[in-house]
């Protein structure tokens, strides 16, 4: 049913099969199935999942976790309510899939042993803009357009952010910046045990994800959440029929239909004309489905024009605030897949062009709409790679990487800092994290959600807080 | 049972009506209550009829019931009924008649009209032989056809109505 699965010619074997497997299995709320010993299961596994058309906005939805709620108009009562209340702060957890290259992001120019570490990767000095808060640093010339925010003041930058002891695992790095513990068998994600002592039981887009299944962050234990592809869709569903049978079978509404209509019964007329107006509105619709190569609706200036839905779903977010529609956690992904194991250049040229470009756009569409001052977003990745290059023109897993947090009433200030490399590696040789995650999804908690910590993550009060909002 | 209980003109069945029937059919049964949701997308929330009047049988279906009422087949099938082409071995047939006797007799076999019954072998013609060229096509496209004939058979105005 999805368009495309993110597949990187570059990124490991394990991430590539996780991937596929996670869209299969995401139809039937089941976790992944085992790839790697001792791998975590994902937050949310497991999680009811029910269609639900919110009519006020012609959005399809999957709902997770409705548990008792057997009335699907109590969401859109729920909805409208929350809609009608005074306007949430959002936050927006954008993940940036495979462990991107935190030293390509931000790279150590005037370190003699970047060359060192990297005879082939290394960037020349002038190439990219420095950090004006740590001239060490240079951004990425294709991260201009965060320097830029940065240089506005809307960029919080944490250059060295994870946890110590880190394996090099996409699965475990991953499911703990989901759940917000380095704990293997919580199920359910930071961002939804905050839903579940804050959020209301009618409103699903409290936990927004932007994607085909619901991402573990938002996995909560008892409010719903939601997961929306594509706004309006309208789409019939048959279950295992695909390709030219399945397209046939649309063909027969029109007979089916035409046998109603023609039969000389009212109630099968009745049954007829509604099979023949739902096919009508099924064509119509069909250019603007999910998986429909046809031109998808222009995206407003300044999002760079994609193959995937990346730029999309962020220009979305806005588009759905701008509506009034109550959303209050938001989660999208990457399709670009960061994990450059061989011919780093061409993957991460590309993916970090486009997410660059989106996020600046973002930001200006935000500011634009006048929704700049509720909106902060969240820019993460389960880990940073390894300082030194490896033998086919790419990085390995490493452990610490870096994150942002972008916004209006971001902070803009750096929070930890970049260790070096002469003192700042482990005895792996890789970098050391001067950021734990957790105090940064601590401090977001406190400071932009408004909730205290201690009952969301575990250990709360051993990390420290940093400055996050202004 | 007194013969007139089934005189009288066809109706338009309510969704409770329909899903109890797919599922009587499919010797499914009630095992989970997920079917009070999906009655209410198809436009029947049980126990919360719009006013004292109760539910009007005359207006069921719309676009929107129509689409959740397509979809309730998908919920219905669960893994153990449904038909994996790879597994589908010679539980599925290939000749087009039989085909559609199969998606009928899943459903325990409903009385549908010789225009329905024509439509839907039509179908299975088109689907699974003429659409089948490379051997791997005619080897799976009738497993695909018959889940799709499923769906078509509860989608038919015989169907949805009594």
């Amino acid at each position: 049913m999805s368009a495309r699965i993110p597949r990187s010619a570059c990124a490991c074997q394990d991430f590539n099969r996780a991937e596929f497997l996670r869209r299969a299995a995401a139809q039937a709320g089941e976790g992944l199935p085992s790839i790697e010993r001792g791998m975590p299961t994902p937050a949310g596994t497991g999680l009811s999942r029910r269609g639900f058309l919110l009519a006020s906005a012609g959005l399809a939805l999957s709902v997770y976790g409705a548990g008792r709620v057997l009335d699907p108009s109590v969401f859109e009562e729920g909805i409208a309510r929350a809609a009608a209340s005074p306007q949430a702060p959002v936050l927006v957890s954008v993940y940036l899939q495979g462990g991107i290259d935190s030293m390509s992001v931000l790279y150590p120019a005037g370190d003699p042993l970047y060359t060192k570490y990297r005879p082939v990767l290394a960037l020349p000095e002038a190439a990219g803009p420095a950090l004006t808060e740590d001239p060490r640093l240079h951004w990425h010339p294709l991260a201009a357009p965060l320097a830029t925010l940065h240089g506005e003041g809307k960029v919080s930058v944490i250059p060295a952010v994870g946890y110590t002891g880190a394996d090099q695992s996409h699965f475990t790095s991953r499911h703990f910046w989901e759940v917000g513990a380095t704990q293997a068998d919580l199920l359910t994600g930071w961002m939804g045990r905050y839903l579940d002592l804050a959020g209301a039981a009618d409103n699903p887009l409290q936990g927004l994800c932007l994607d085909e299944s619901l991402q573990p962050s938002l996995a909560t234990a008892r409010m719903p959440v939601a997961a929306i592809a594509s706004p309006a869709s309208y789409s019939f569903y048959a279950r295992d029929v695909w390709g030219p049978p399945q397209d046939v079978m649309y063909q027969y509404f029109e007979a089916l239909g035409r046998i109603g209509t023609g039969s000389g019964d009212t109630a099968m007329a009745a049954s007829g004309e509604a099979a023949l107006m739902s096919n009508t509105l099924r064509r119509q619709l069909a250019p603007f489905q999910p998986a429909s190569e046809a031109a998808a609706p222009a995206l407003p200036p300044g999002y760079p024009s994609s193959a995937d839905k990346f730029p999309a779903r962020m220009a979305g977010i806005a588009q759905l605030l701008a509506a009034g529609l109550p959303l209050h956690c938001v989660s999208v992904s990457t399709e670009s897949v960061f994990d450059t194991h061989d011919n780093q250049v061409a993957a991460l040229n590309s993916g970090l062009d486009q997410v660059a470009q989106t996020l600046y756009a973002f930001q200006r569409d935000l500011e634009s709409r006048g929704l700049a001052d509720r909106v902060l977003t969240l820019v993460w990745s389960e880990f940073g790679r390894r300082p030194e290059e490896n033998a086919s023109g790419g990085t390995d897993h490493g452990a610490a990487g870096c994150a942002f947090v972008i916004g209006a009433r971001a902070r803009g200030t750096m929070i930890g800092e970049w260790p070096g490399l002469a003192t700042g590696l482990d005895a792996l040789e890789n970098v050391q994290a001067t950021a734990d995650f957790r105090s940064v999804y601590c401090s977001l908690l406190e400071q932009w959600l408004g909730h205290e910590a201690a009952p969301i993550i575990p250990g709360a009060s051993g990390f420290p807080r940093v400055t996050l909002v202004k | 049972m007194h013969p007139l209980i089934h005189a009288g003109p066809r109706m338009v069945k309510a969704p409770i009506v329909q899903i109890a029937g797919m599922l009587r059919g499919i010797g499914r049964y009630i095992d989970t209550d997920d079917w009070a949701w999906e009655s209410s997308l198809v436009g029947q929330t049980p126990f919360y009829p719009p006013n004292v009047g109760g539910w009007e049988a005359a207006r069921w279906l719309n676009t929107g019931t129509w689409l959740a009422r397509f979809n309730l087949a998908a919920q219905m099938i669960d893994d153990k009924r449904a038909v994996k082409p790879h597994a589908a071995g010679k539980k599925v047939a290939v000749n087009p008649r039989a085909l559609a006797n199969q998606a009928l007799a899943f459903w325990g076999d409903p009385t549908v009209s010789p225009a329905t019954r024509h439509a839907l072998i039509a179908y299975a013609k088109t689907a699974a032989v003429d659409a089948a060229k490379a051997p791997w096509e005619r080897e799976q496209y009738p497993a695909l056809a018959l889940s799709a004939l499923r769906a078509l058979v509860v989608a038919s105005p015989d169907y949805q109505t009594c």
